[in-house]
């Protein structure tokens, strides 16, 4: 089984804009909601969010272009967009508040965390209505459910984790920018003959603040065949995987000093200073590309990404993300259907009408943006080959540079199933020490990790 | 409300100043005396001092600002590769453009200026009406009520600023949110026990005398309020005016909370999102810049009545 | 004219015409007082503590778990580094941050010319919105050899320093934003002070032959007690509410090395959505500044009645 996970995911496809919907009606209280009868012709608001921010007047455009295009399909729906968009530091506040639109786009690590607490609305009528069930990628599709099988919400942009490396970067410190390191000591003695060939770049750098730190500790955990919780969630169980991920940092910086000056960065961070090609690799996921090449200009050529480094006999695994389009709980029925239709339209129409993912993948050529960027489906496997095959003449990304990422078979592992997020923060700190405290003893400050987890999961559990 | 907001102190009651605060042509000796500075060796040594002084103080507060000003109009790579670089091309004017209208910096700054004003206005009402109930009005059950204020001060804003949240989520009794409405920065802000309190102190030492003689004359109490005690009370209306206003103007996570809307947001909040999010480092440094600008220019026109303020203000606190 | 006269004198009066007279607008004043205070003050007080005592994700309706979230707050290894680490950016900020803007007034204040343009440059930092001059700052401690402050310090062959990517060094980095935000706006407050300390003190101390060095701290000094021991009060328990410096220049990292309460209850409450926990600790953090406020409030009013 597979479960995604985290961050920012862009969307597999080839506009890669996250797209949400938000619904602020004028009655959301969940009381009316549930007596209103469903009426899919009824006239109705919903907000959408994740709209592109006006300091980026193209993608903006084309959001706006796509939205026209929807209420004209839709008379009867009024799409409010927003630049609301999911933020790890204030996500739970808006949540409570009930201040997020009706729909957007947030980590899949949530899925479920907020379907057991309950404050996701049930969408199975809504799709079974719409015939998106049976279009979605099924693995995907388990991150939504419940018990039961009823569905949630609709992962869109899935992935898992590689290592992104900077080609340029390879050739200048001789090494083949076709043969990116396979496992940790690979990577290793890449990073030193990085070092002493090329002046001025970090290496290696390693993501640290803001959830990241944990969750590139998972999945480094997971690339050494170890996990952080036990399959149920009820215990953390980090250990000798843990532990080697963790030395091989603190060699990597104390005793290659491999890994820069900077140990504080987070997503946005880290891609901005790659995107200054001062950083020769990092453990991100394909969606990277999106923003490098779209947002900083960064010159595709020199873009490349890896399978995930293994350690141990290899092949034990990495960690799956991505988006999940997360719905108001409080929105009415309509409002619910009117959304869903949205997404459909949005993420969905171009897998199965010729015409339309032509003229996506046409539109987005034009501008430059990616299309065709290796990622898992959110629908299954035939309707994806189907759609790569329409688009191909217009693929603009260098799939040959992302040619070890994608024949990768590397198992596909879950997240950490209790109080993601949680975990992931109180993670953080343990990698940022590893990296700032040479004599930091990498075993104790492992176990008292591990019961900071604990207690976190006793908590979720009350 | 301000979230990290110290509880200060009540104020001293206002008393005939025994020296006016020294104009600089009249002012009155310090520790050095004019024999002092006569002596070659003091003033040579003041001279020095004087000069570091300077220096110190023109580097430390001029010139963050005018890096700002540079990076504003760099590209970014300049930025990252060169930042000390003292020569620099200024080729990138469209960055202040970009910060302010695609990053919204204008907007923001707007409503940076709608929350201060608001803020002020609610702590002025709210706290002037409870100073002249229980200084002026007094009645029977004052005494509990300004017990309830006065304990306020003593639970610093901050160890309620989540329930306050919830609570503005879910107005109690009304079943409103407040979310996503200035009224969430505005209302709380006018729960400041320490500005009841330097009310307070300043209604009690206005004689009683002028106000019994409106009262013959037929004044109501808002009479009475409004003709004479808010006149009399100029000096330290301003002080409040000056504290709230600066106090709201560097507020961060209290908007960041409660206006999650990005058109209502002050720009303290939007700056950082800016920083998290995709914006070139160039637009970011624009957008620090025009935010620093606009109030050191402000400073610059009304400096003194703002360092005057300033200096009143720490008697009040003191 | 004692307070007791007036008021039955008052008493008298109004009674006659209590419906139009100081009776109802006594309580036309009250309601705003008492609607704003008891929505933002008193309410959240309480609600707060009722919190702290139970399980909500605010959708689900809350449990009640006893003394659960307290035990879970208090067994947080975090609880104790993020205080120690309170108490360690409060004992910096005194080093540092306490001593500049006195030194700094005392000099401003024997200027005779430029002092105004002395005291404008003295204040600038504190006109810059905390927000911009962070985001500045933190560019400016960029680690690598090429961060601003690492290129300055490294023409005099210093450095190049970790700043904000070291345990040991993040918090005085902090301080030192902190100090240069801070130190302007207190120097004024001391320079206001010191206008009203008597020159015939020096007059006469200069008359019995001390020297300037002498003055400063046996006159000057003393008479500005009251203001720095208010002003030093003022700072701790600002201190321990500090939140915006961490939260944006570190998040609290590395290891923690910059967690303070404040950030604690944040996260508690906005990241992991478990606002049991973030009341339980804001009610312990408001027994402990409730005890400083109140030495405070005492201090002061002894004072301003001598």
């Amino acid at each position: 089984m597979m479960r995604l996970s985290r961050r920012q995911a862009l969307a597999a496809g080839s506009t890669g804009a996250v797209v949400a919907l938000a619904g602020t009606s004028a009655c959301s209280d969940p009381g009316d909601a549930a007596d209103e009868p469903l009426d899919p012709s009824a006239d109705v608001t919903i907000s959408v969010g994740d709209q592109p921010t006006e300091d980026k007047p193209e993608e903006l455009a084309a959001f706006n272009e796509r939205v026209a295009e929807f209420e004209a399909a839709y008379t009867n729906i009024t799409v409010e967009p927003s630049t609301e968009k999911w933020e790890a530091q204030t996500f739970q506040a808006k949540l409570a508040g009930g201040t997020l639109p009706t729909v957007v786009g947030v980590s899949l690590t949530y899925s479920y965390e907020l379907i057991e607490n309950g404050q996701l609305p049930n969408m199975t009528p809504y799709l079974e209505e719409l015939g998106l069930v049976e279009d979605l990628n099924p693995l995907a599709l388990d991150n939504a459910k419940d018990d039961q099988g009823n569905i949630y919400t609709i992962p869109t942009g899935l992935f898992s984790v590689g290592i992104a490396y900077n080609r340029d970067i390879f050739e200048r410190a001789g090494l083949d920018p076709d043969t990116p390191p396979a496992n940790w000591d690979d990577l290793r003695a890449f990073a030193k003959q990085i070092k002493a060939n090329v002046p001025d770049v970090a290496p290696y750098v390693q993501m640290t603040t803001n959830n990241t730190g944990g969750w590139m500790l998972t999945t480094m955990t997971y690339a050494n065949g170890g996990r952080i919780q036990n399959e149920a969630g009820t215990e953390a169980i980090m250990g000798q995987e843990t532990l080697d991920a963790l030395q091989l940092l603190h060699d990597m910086r104390w005793s290659d000093d491999t890994m820069g000056r900077e140990f504080l960065y987070d997503q946005e961070a880290v891609r901005q200073t790659f995107a200054g090609g001062t950083i020769g690799m990092v453990l991100q996921a394909p969606d990277a590309y999106n923003t490098l090449i779209r947002d900083y200009e960064f010159d595709p050529a020199h873009f490349g990404m890896a399978a995930l480094p293994q350690g141990g006999s290899g092949g034990n695994g990495t960690l799956t993300g991505g988006t999940l389009k997360l719905f108001d709980a409080k929105a009415t029925p309509n409002q619910l259907l009117a959304a869903a239709k949205w997404i459909q339209f949005y993420e969905f129409e171009k897998y199965y009408d010729e015409a339309v993912a032509l003229e996506d993948a046409q539109s987005n050529a034009a501008e430059n943006n990616p299309v065709g960027l290796p990622g898992l489906p959110p629908v299954s496997d035939e309707v994806y080959d189907q759609y790569l095959s329409w688009i191909e003449p217009h693929i603009n990304v260098p799939l040959e540079n992302f040619e070890s990422y994608t024949s990768s078979t590397l198992p596909l592992i879950a997240e950490p199933p209790t109080a993601t997020q949680q975990t992931y923060a109180a993670l953080d700190p343990l990698v940022q020490q590893i990296l700032t405290d040479e004599g930091a003893d990498i075993e104790q400050a492992m176990n008292d990790a591990n019961a900071v987890l604990q207690g976190i999961i006793d908590q979720a559990a009350r | 409300m301000s979230v990290i907001d110290t509880p200060a102190a009540p104020a001293a009651p206002p008393q005939p100043r025994r020296r006016r605060r020294p104009e600089p042509e009249t002012k009155e000796r310090g520790v050095v005396s004019r024999s002092d500075r006569n002596r070659p060796s003091v003033r040579i040594w003041f001279r020095i001092v004087q000069t570091i002084l300077l220096v110190v103080l023109i580097v430390s507060g001029l010139g963050p600002l005018l890096w700002a000003a540079k990076a504003s109009v760099s590209t970014s790579n300049a930025i990252v590769s060169d930042p000390m670089g003292i020569w620099f091309t200024p080729n990138e004017w469209g960055n202040l453009l970009l910060a302010w209208n695609g990053a919204q910096i204008g907007r923001s700054l707007g409503n940076t200026v709608i929350l201060a004003v608001g803020s002020t206005l609610t702590t002025l009402i709210v706290s002037v009406a409870a100073a002249f109930l229980l200084s002026v009005l007094r009645p029977k059950w004052g005494p509990w009520l300004s017990g309830a204020i006065l304990a306020t001060l003593f639970l610093p804003g901050v160890v309620s600023f989540v329930p306050l949240y919830l609570t503005i989520l879910d107005m109690p009794l009304l079943n409103i949110s407040l979310q996503d409405t200035f009224w969430a920065v505005w209302l709380p802000a006018g729960a400041s026990a320490f500005n009841v309190v330097v009310l307070k102190r300043f209604f009690d030492s206005i004689p009683r005398e002028y106000m019994e003689a409106a009262k013959i004359d037929g004044a109501g109490p808002l009479r009475i309020l409004t003709m004479v005690v808010l006149p009399l009370s100029r000096p330290i209306l301003g002080v409040i005016i000056l504290l709230s206003v600066v106090g709201s103007w560097k507020e961060f996570l209290w908007p960041m909370l409660v206006l999650s809307n990005p058109e209502l947001q002050p720009v303290s909040v939007m700056l950082p999102k800016l920083a998290a999010g995709n914006s070139p480092l160039a637009v970011q440094m624009a957008a620090v810049f025009l935010t620093i600008i606009i109030p050191v220019i402000l400073f610059v026109i009304f400096q003194k009545q703002f360092l005057r303020g300033v200096g009143q203000a720490g008697g009040v606190k003191g | 004219m004692s307070h007791t006269q007036t008021a039955r004198r008052r008493r008298r009066f109004d009674l006659t015409r209590w419906a139009q007279g100081g009776g109802l607008h006594a309580v036309l004043f009250a309601v705003p007082v008492v609607l704003v205070y008891a929505y933002f003050s008193w309410g959240p007080v309480l609600q707060g503590l009722v919190l702290s005592f139970q399980k909500t994700n605010l959708i689900l309706p809350a449990q009640w778990v006893g003394w659960s979230n307290f035990e879970y707050v208090l067994s947080d290894p975090g609880l104790v580094q993020a205080s120690l680490n309170t108490a360690y950016f409060a004992l910096l900020a005194l080093l540092f941050g306490f001593p500049i803007p006195i030194i700094l007034a005392v000099l401003i204040n024997e200027l005779r010319r430029y002092d105004g343009l002395y005291n404008a440059l003295a204040y600038l930092p504190a006109i810059v919105p905390p927000v911009a001059a962070i985001l500045l700052w933190k560019f400016f401690y960029t680690p690598d050899g090429k961060g601003m402050f690492n290129t300055a310090l490294g023409w005099i062959g210093l450095g190049p320093f970790p700043w904000l990517n070291s345990e040991a060094s993040a918090m005085p980095s902090i301080v030192l934003y902190a100090t240069w935000a801070g130190a302007g706006s207190t120097a004024i407050i001391y320079i206001a002070a010191l206008s009203t300390v008597r020159t015939e003190l020096y007059e006469a101390a200069e008359i019995d032959g001390a020297g300037i060095w002498r003055r400063v701290w046996h006159i000057t000094l003393p008479q500005l007690r009251n203001v720095i021991f208010v002003m030093m009060l003022l700072q701790l328990i600002g201190t321990f509410q500090i939140f915006t410096e961490p939260f944006l220049f570190t998040g609290g990292g590395p290891n923690n090395a910059t967690q303070t309460i404040l950030l604690k209850i944040y996260n508690y409450a906005f990241i992991n959505g478990d606002f049991g926990a973030a009341t339980a600790l804001s009610v312990l953090l408001a027994l402990f500044l409730g005890v400083l406020s109140i030495v405070y409030y005492f201090v002061t009013r002894r004072w301003s009645r001598a």
